[in-house]
């Protein structure tokens, strides 16, 4: 199986890697990529999911409706911009880079967003007050950012494209949307041949010990990782009434229950690369060949 | 022979006793449990909380109460609880809590 250190970046690979932990994309690479996304709508069609193109940013305000940045500090990139008068201005453009190549901010407009950290945040953020008379399903990609201690191209980058499908509705309905998708996804990863088991996790929190959502996940476990190898490729995850609470979404008169399932997009490029992988590869080129 | 058949009798007896004095024990400490868990959530009647009712599942706790429900378990098993070694289950119901927590003095989340 292909490891990280298996993974040399080339432009003849059509992966060239940034040290900042981002990768760029072009050729096969970019087209796996892209027929990749169109194989996850295809499951999203099959909820009729509602697609959704979202902004790069969110509000700190609404991310701080799930105690965000109580939970995941370590996590957040927060875009600044200097402030808006001329001394500061001037003094900026005079300084220009530090010889680490850093740019040297000696003060910034305090910030009101920060970059998007997971893709089903924007749904839940977009639906806040709603009263759903039925059960809807929605979807979308979005370029996601976490900072961590190191990058490796592909399986740990600081930015990242994530494709959700996401449930809000009735708790009948999220449960069997969880069960019918996990269901497509056994049989999937059965037919392409892929050694991919389910596991509980827990999400990555900041000083987990004396975190109760922590323990919460730990005794009521919600997340059910994707993992081929050592690697998360996607997620399931439950999150019962915990946004439909956050952002005031009512379905049939009860707070609304709302579960997704995520896909890494570059996880699942590196997850191609390995030999298991060769009929999937082969159904993905096919598709675009027939399409 | 008739002196055998007393000390089997007695020994009969004092296992007996303190079956029942474990059994009280635990009755206690599960009903202390459900009084705290009624202190806890405000709008859980006592007729819907039994040894049995699901507690995370119905969420009838929170997880800030979790918190404290294991610092109040620590002080009823005089020992600490160690979090990392929670399993999926522990606090599905007073008697799961009671089973994991405190039926030996030991910490058989271990």
């Amino acid at each position: 199986m292909k490891r990280s250190s298996d993974l040399v970046p080339s432009t003849e690979l059509g992966l060239i890697w940034k040290e900042s932990g981002q990768s760029v994309l072009t050729g096969e690479m970019l087209r796996l990529f892209r027929n990749l996304d169109k194989l996850f709508l295809t499951w999203a069609e099959g909820w009729k999911a509602e697609s959704y193109l979202f902004p790069p940013f969110i509000s700190a305000s609404e991310l701080n409706r799930l105690d965000y940045f109580h939970s995941f500090p370590h996590l957040v990139t927060i875009p600044v911009v200097l402030p808006d008068n001329q001394i500061e201005l001037e003094a900026f453009a005079n300084r220009g880079l530090s010889q680490d190549g850093s740019l040297s901010l000696s003060t910034f407009e305090a910030p009101k967003v920060v970059l998007t950290p997971a893709a089903c945040y924007h749904i839940y953020d977009a639906l806040q007050s709603s009263v759903l008379n039925h059960t809807q399903y929605f979807t979308t990609c979005c370029v996601c950012h976490r900072r961590e201690q190191e990058y490796l191209p592909l399986r740990r980058q600081w930015t990242f494209n994530m494709r959700e499908i996401v449930c809000v509705g009735e708790e009948k309905d999220v449960i069997a949307f969880l069960s019918g998708f996990k269901e497509l996804l056994v049989s999937f990863f059965s037919e392409f041949k892929l050694p991919v088991e389910f596991q509980s996790a827990c999400d990555p929190f900041f000083n987990p010990k004396r975190n109760p959502k922590y323990l919460m996940q730990k005794l009521d476990p919600v997340k059910n990782e994707m993992i081929f190898g050592d690697l998360a490729i996607g997620s399931m995850n439950l999150h019962r009434n915990y946004f439909g609470s956050a952002f005031n979404i009512s379905c049939q008169g009860k707070e609304a229950y709302s579960a997704c399932v995520a896909f890494g997009l570059e996880r699942w490029l590196h997850m191609l690369l390995a030999p298991e992988a060769s009929k999937l590869r082969e159904h993905l080129s096919e598709s675009e060949r027939k399409a | 022979m008739t002196e055998d058949k007393n000390q089997v009798a007695q020994v009969d007896a004092d296992h007996a006793k303190e079956e029942d004095q474990a059994k009280q024990e635990e009755r206690l400490l599960k009903e202390k449990l459900r009084t705290w868990i009624l202190n806890a959530n405000k709008k859980l009647t006592p007729s819907e909380l039994d040894f049995k009712t699901a507690l995370i599942e119905n969420r009838l706790i929170s997880s800030l109460q979790v918190m404290d429900m294991i610092l109040f378990l620590e002080q009823l098993k005089d020992g600490a609880i160690n979090v990392e070694n929670l399993k999926p289950g522990a606090f599905a119901n007073i008697d799961t809590i009671y089973e994991r927590f405190l039926r030996d003095t030991k910490d058989q989340n271990e």
